[in-house]
């Protein structure tokens, strides 16, 4: 053992420390580059990707009074990424005069629905345009039953939800009045993290009915997207805080996605950084190993 | 945070959200009972919450309520808008509560072979939504979705690398590339023949593309993640208020006085992960 | 009759949703319906089974003051406190508010329910799930070796994706979100596609299984 350590060179010794450096010191700077460029903020110009622009123009093409599905499902878990988009689409719909019917597949799903609306629907009267809720939206709470529950709404939502999520009943409700199934819906949203999501309620609900529909995901959801975008399943889709930022600056809205989109970048090109350091570092080991015989 | 507490309550919500942010994240040091505390105060809390969803969001209006209005009908001859005969009708709605509560059998392990039965539903019903589902979402309009021209008229739209082409914008090399993938990628996952000759180069083929497809997947998922950081990192500098009195400073020292103690006191001969 | 049964419900429940599927018949589409609010039913009360099921397994090992008994009553002091207190909210928007809201329901969004979702919950949640970002990055730097060509393939396809989906990829050099975009467009469709082609053949024979009877997922544990 002494025999082979006295081999060993400075450099070899101090690269195979660092390949195995302990993983808190990458957490430390991790965090250090989050905290500083959240301190020091600096914006960049948001590139818009075609699915984000088309998923723009599908609400934009929306007249008004139109009737939107908007299925909210997800949680505080992805609540980052998903309440920027939540919150565009929402006003966008709104602002637009379109009616919109909310509902949860995701237990956490209510109270986030419930929080845009006293968001949304504050800032709205604020700038003179007063929401009435039962009329011009609902949220309708939470549904078990995952991909059976998808089906049950499209065959009838008054049904599937006999009240709202305070407990009135949704028959008597002015926004529920002369429809009850997905025919009559002229948009299909959902802002999911997972399953039960986007997938599923285009196999579900979409391919059944022929309905339109867009979404808003994840981050790590979007690439599964991209086939169903491309065979025009879905008219359009965000994908994660970035492509919240990319509707921001369509709706002409900068907010909480375009302020995160430089921490990303800074954190992005950390990651790559370590990603060739680690490679680099591990080469030049391996190399210097082969060299003095050593087996790999 | 939106909902509308008087300041007290509001700037105690601050203080726990520092500290159940912070504490968590004590975890990056090492596993610690503040951790654990907070762990299974999550868990609680989790638990709590989804039986109250399970309930009010379901249970209550789907069975209950919908019991309840088919024996007002039954009872009063006729009640909103429900006759009698949709009164009985209602009744059927007992079958599935009786299914739900075979499911409670489980915790009963002499009588859990009666949760088969509310299984069988499930399955059954996934069974047979998937079914079509799946042909016609992710099989049928997928395989339309390929059937894209190889060739075309103009050449302008030949390339992708057209000046001013969007990456996007369809052209007769991108559609070439998408068939070529999903093709070679499906040769890949065909197991039942030997993959040898022109079966090996298209499966060959079809792992690149397989490589590219995870490689995107991690390039996304790194997206998500650092998101989701960026989102605790916010909530704390946007609480770190004067007015609440800098809760994620205080909370910051409690943890880690809090760790220091726990390290010097009760793990003093304990070995480094 | 224990195995039987259940392979009964699962092929009368597979074959209705199948049925409803193709065709209008209002009788069809009425015993589907009501299959369908009972799959819905069944799936919250296994919600309710969980619960059940951790009050068992957390309150035996409380009782018997087995190892880490105290975090267990603290899971089960914070489920029975939000279990209260989601109750005390129904009965503030059901109960109180038709008494104040001309018969009508009242949405509450201060009571202690919402404080705990809000203050407890909420951040707990948010920060379980990004604790991950740390060991992404983490395993970035350890793990992430282009050793051959297809581990090679997928680092370049991760770093144009890391790179090109966030704005400094454009100010680095132009190409970078074309090429992102390029790469999510063209070749992660086409693996993403064969990918869903696949598990759709294997779904629909699954199916065809599960209602046949020749699979019972059912009968095991």
């Amino acid at each position: 053992m002494t025999e082979r350590n006295d081999k060993v060179g400075i450099w070899e010794r101090w690269l195979s420390a660092f390949v195995s450096l302990d993983r808190r010191w990458i957490f430390l700077i991790v965090a250090s580059v989050v905290v500083f460029f959240l301190i020091v903020p600096v914006s960049m110009p948001v590139t818009v990707s075609e699915q984000v622009r088309a998923m723009y123009e599908t609400i934009e093409a929306l007249p008004a009074g139109a009737r939107v599905h908007l299925s909210i499902d997800y949680g505080p878990g992805s609540e980052a990424e998903l309440w920027p988009q939540h919150i565009a689409i929402l006003r966008q719909l709104l602002e637009k005069d379109c009616k919109v019917i909310c509902s949860s597949l995701w237990t956490d799903g209510p109270p986030m629905i419930e929080k845009a609306f006293t968001v949304v629907v504050g800032q709205l009267e604020k700038e003179g345009k007063k929401k009435v809720r039962g009329v011009d939206y609902v949220n309708l709470g939470f549904k078990a039953g995952d991909r059976v529950a998808i089906t049950k709404i499209g065959s009838s939502f008054k049904e599937t939800f006999p009240t709202d999520y305070q407990g009135n009943p949704t028959s008597a409700l002015p926004i529920m009045q002369g429809w009850d199934t997905y025919r009559d819906i002229d948009l299909l949203i959902t802002i999911a993290v997972g399953d039960p999501g986007a997938v599923e309620y285009i196999q579900q609900a979409q391919s059944r009915y022929n309905i339109p529909m867009v979404a808003g995901v994840t981050a790590v959801i979007s690439p599964q997207l991209y086939p169903y975008y491309q065979s025009r399943n879905l008219r359009g889709f965000l994908g994660g805080l970035a492509g919240a930022a990319e509707y921001e600056k369509l709706v002409g809205r900068p907010g909480y996605a375009t302020r995160g989109m430089f921490i990303q970048s800074a954190v992005h090109l950390l990651i790559v950084g370590l990603v060739l350091a680690g490679n680099v570092a591990q080469f030049a080991l391996w190399s210097m190993r082969r060299k003095r015989g050593e087996r790999l | 945070m939106t909902g509308t507490y008087d300041p007290f309550v509001e700037t105690l919500g601050v203080w726990l959200v520092c500290f159940f942010t912070l504490a968590v994240f004590s975890f990056l040091y090492r596993d610690n009972p503040i951790y654990k505390a907070v762990e299974h105060i999550y868990v609680g809390v989790a638990a709590g919450y989804y039986f109250y969803q399970a309930f009010r969001g379901t249970i209550y209006p789907n069975f209950v309520l919908h019991v309840m209005r088919g024996t007002r009908a039954i009872v009063q001859g006729q009640a909103e808008g429900w006759t009698v005969h949709d009164g009985w009708l209602a009744q059927w709605r007992w079958g599935a509560a009786v299914l739900g509560i075979l499911l409670l059998s489980r915790l009963v392990p002499r009588l859990s072979w009666l949760s088969r039965w509310p299984m069988a539903l499930v399955v059954g019903a996934f069974a047979g939504l998937n079914l079509t589902g799946f042909a016609k979402a992710n099989f049928i309009d997928q395989i339309a979705g390929t059937m894209l021209p190889l060739a075309a008229g103009g050449s302008a739209q030949a390339l992708p690398f057209w000046p001013g082409a969007t990456a996007a914008a369809p052209s007769i090399f991108n559609h070439f590339v998408l068939v070529v993938g999903v093709v070679t990628v499906l040769t890949y996952f065909f197991f039942s023949t030997p993959r040898t000759g022109m079966l090996g180069k298209m499966g060959t083929v079809g792992i690149w593309f397989v490589m590219m497809t995870f490689g995107a997947t991690y390039g996304s998922i790194v997206l998500a993640r650092i998101s989701l950081l960026i989102g605790r990192a916010t909530t704390l500098l946007d609480a770190n208020l004067p007015k609440y009195g800098y809760p994620a400073y205080w909370c910051a020292l409690l943890v880690l006085l809090a760790i220091v103690v726990w390290r010097l006191k009760f793990c003093k001969d304990e070995q480094q992960p | 009759m224990r195995n039987k049964i259940p392979v009964f419900i699962s092929a009368f429940v597979g074959i209705f949703m199948i049925l409803k599927y193709f065709s209008t018949y209002p009788a069809i589409k009425r015993v589907a319906d009501e299959l369908e609010q009972w799959g819905v039913i069944t799936l919250s009360f296994s919600i309710v089974l969980g619960v059940l099921n951790l009050i068992k397994i957390n309150l035996k090992a409380v009782v018997e003051r087995k190892k880490d008994w105290g975090y267990k009553l603290l899971l089960l002091v914070s489920m029975f406190t939000m279990m209260i207190a989601g109750g005390v909210k129904w009965y503030l928007e059901e109960v109180r508010g038709r008494q104040v809201n001309q018969g009508l329901p009242l949405a509450v969004h201060d009571s202690l329910f919402d404080f705990m979702f809000d203050h407890v919950y909420f951040p707990l949640s948010a920060t379980i799930f990004a604790l991950l970002a740390f060991y992404v990055a983490s395993a970035a730097f350890r793990a992430f070796r282009a050793k051959n060509l297809h581990a090679t393939l997928l680092l370049i396809a991760a770093v144009i994706v890391m790179i090109g989906r966030v704005p400094v990829g454009g100010a680095i050099w132009k190409g970078f979100p074309w090429l992102q975009e390029w790469i999510m467009t063209w070749p992660n469709t086409a693996g993403q596609r064969a990918i869903q082609i696949g598990a759709a053949i294997g779904m629909i024979a699954t199916g065809l299984r599960v209602i046949l009877g020749i699979e019972k997922p059912y009968l095991k544990g």
